[in-house]
């Protein structure tokens, strides 16, 4: 059963043929790990499948529905996808409960109580349920991550896109964040993570995308993706990066 | 030269009732100046070219005019089409309109300096454009412009005194009639700056009590105030 079927996408900005025709599926449960030079195109992708970002031609599935700019439909759809973004995730006037509560009670109409309930779990299981009332800023930025990635599980979305969600972070605090994740993965989400951690790639993808110049030129499993990379362009990226 | 302070003492609650004006003329005018401002920054961040329009001619129209002008029209010119206004409602009229303006622009510049991915976490959640600009953007806008707004707010007090010129009866009004009768200037202006000064310091107050309340600004973010 196909989460995710993107078909085909292109992308301009402007003058800039971004992607070119890219076209990636996850199944139910999976995790793709997409990787890439910096400016190949995978933050435009992700933000493509919750239509952060319009589409020129092409088609993307999210659990057989089609991405439309359609707004009531796309507030669905974004309500069933959670992002996680690299920088400045969470919203700073609101204490983590209020965080992780605001869209269940404005977008799912969530009773209070109940939403706090469901936050509270949320929060327990990325490991923050003593945080619940102090603010973003009281705490580290890889807390805030998790804050963040709670913030989408309390959503019960379908599927959790990462944009590059540990890059911001220093070093000695990306483990506690790859960790949740990989909980997460095991937990049966789906997932599309833009991440260059290769560490976490092997132990978790399902499978792996190497996006260069706006095509996706390499998919498979990390075991092959590893061992012997297709192309010369992701051997040579591989190499610089591990 | 003896100093009669008995005059504006005895006379103090006629000063106040003019000052209770102001505050009243001012309550109102934030009130509904709010609200026009926030409506005018949609419009003003507006994609949608008619709305932008109007938020715009509105905006620059009444700041780029002199406030005592604009009383003038609403009390002197406005009757010329059958609207007659007294000197309360001219100056209410006016005051909120200009108010709002001013706040348009204060708060499309807190709107514009909300961090991008901020807002896209709102519509990432699934929210609609409305309930981003409720809950995400207009309070972290607000915390950045409580202070301007607060400035806003002070300073419309202060320059509603102009309203006076067309004889309504706010605390400057009651003041230059005090005086006419009593020629008591010093102790009747020092005690008209004070009561200025407490309204001043006393809307800080509300202000900064609003600003926690609706906005959920956190009580740990102090407001700065003017002392
Ligand atoms: N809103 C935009 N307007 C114009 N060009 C953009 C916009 N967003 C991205 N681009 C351009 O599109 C290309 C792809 O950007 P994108 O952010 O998707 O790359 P990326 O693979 O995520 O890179 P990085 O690893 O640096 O995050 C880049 O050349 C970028 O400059
Ligand atoms: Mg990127």
């Amino acid at each position: 059963m196909l989460m995710l079927d993107v078909k085909d996408v292109h992308k301009h900005f402007g003058q800039l043929h971004v992607l070119k025709g890219i076209s990636l599926q996850l199944e139910r449960g999976e995790t793709g790990v997409l990787f890439g030079r910096s400016g190949s195109g995978k933050s435009t992708l992700l933000r493509c499948i919750n239509y952060l970002e319009s589409i020129d031609s092409g088609e993307i599935y999210v659990d057989s529905e089609l991405v439309t700019p359609d707004r009531a439909k796309l507030r669905k759809l974004r309500a069933n996808i959670g992002f996680v973004f690299q920088h400045f995730n969470l919203f700073p006037h609101l204490s983590i409960l209020g965080n992780v509560t605001l869209g269940l009670k404005v977008v799912k109409k969530t009773p209070e109580d109940e939403a706090r309930e469901i936050a509270l779990k949320a929060l327990e299981d990325v490991g923050l349920k003593e945080k619940a009332e102090n603010y973003p800023e009281e705490l580290s930025g890889g807390q805030q991550q998790r804050v963040a990635i709670a913030r989408s599980i309390a959503m019960n979305p379908k599927m959790i896109l990462f944009d590059e969600p540990t890059s911001a972070l220093d070093p000695e605090l990306i483990g506690e964040v790859l960790e949740v994740m990989k909980d997460l993965s095991q937990q049966g989400m789906t997932m599309l993570v833009v991440s260059h951690e290769m560490g976490f790639a092997r132990e978790t993808a399902d499978k792996m995308f190497f996006l260069h110049n706006g095509k996706l030129v390499e998919e498979g499993p990390p075991s092959e993706i590893f061992r012997k990379p297709k192309t010369e362009e992701c051997r040579r990226f591989i190499e610089a990066i591990l | 030269m003896g100093l009669r302070w008995e005059v504006p003492l005895k006379n103090l609650p006629y000063l106040l009732g003019g000052a209770l004006l102001t505050l009243r003329l001012v309550g109102i005018s934030v009130v509904f100046g709010i609200f026009l401002g926030i409506v005018g920054a949609m419009g003003r961040t507006s994609k949608n070219k008619l709305f932008h329009g109007i938020a715009t001619a509105y905006v620059e129209l009444f700041r780029n005019t002199p406030f005592l002008v604009q009383i003038y029209f609403a009390y002197f010119a406005l009757p010329t089409f059958n609207i007659d206004l007294t000197p309360g409602q001219s100056a209410l009229f006016v005051m909120i309109l200009n108010t709002g303006a001013y706040m348009s622009e204060i708060i499309r510049a807190g709107i514009e300096a909300v961090h991008k991915s901020q807002v896209e976490s709102g519509y990432s959640l699934g929210m609609s454009y409305l309930q981003v600009f409720r809950y995400v953007m207009l309070p972290l806008a607000m915390k950045a412009i409580a202070p301007p707004l607060g400035n806003q707010i002070i300073s419309m007090t202060l320059s509603s005194c102009v309203i006076s010129q067309i004889s309504a009866e706010d605390l400057t009004f009651r003041a230059m009639m005090l005086e006419n009768r009593t020629f008591r200037s010093f102790e009747i202006y020092i005690v008209t700056i004070l009561i200025y000064f407490l309204l001043a310091e006393f809307l800080y107050l509300v202000i900064g009590y609003i600003n926690r309340k609706v906005f959920g600004i956190s009580a740990k973010q102090k407001l700065p105030t003017m002392i």
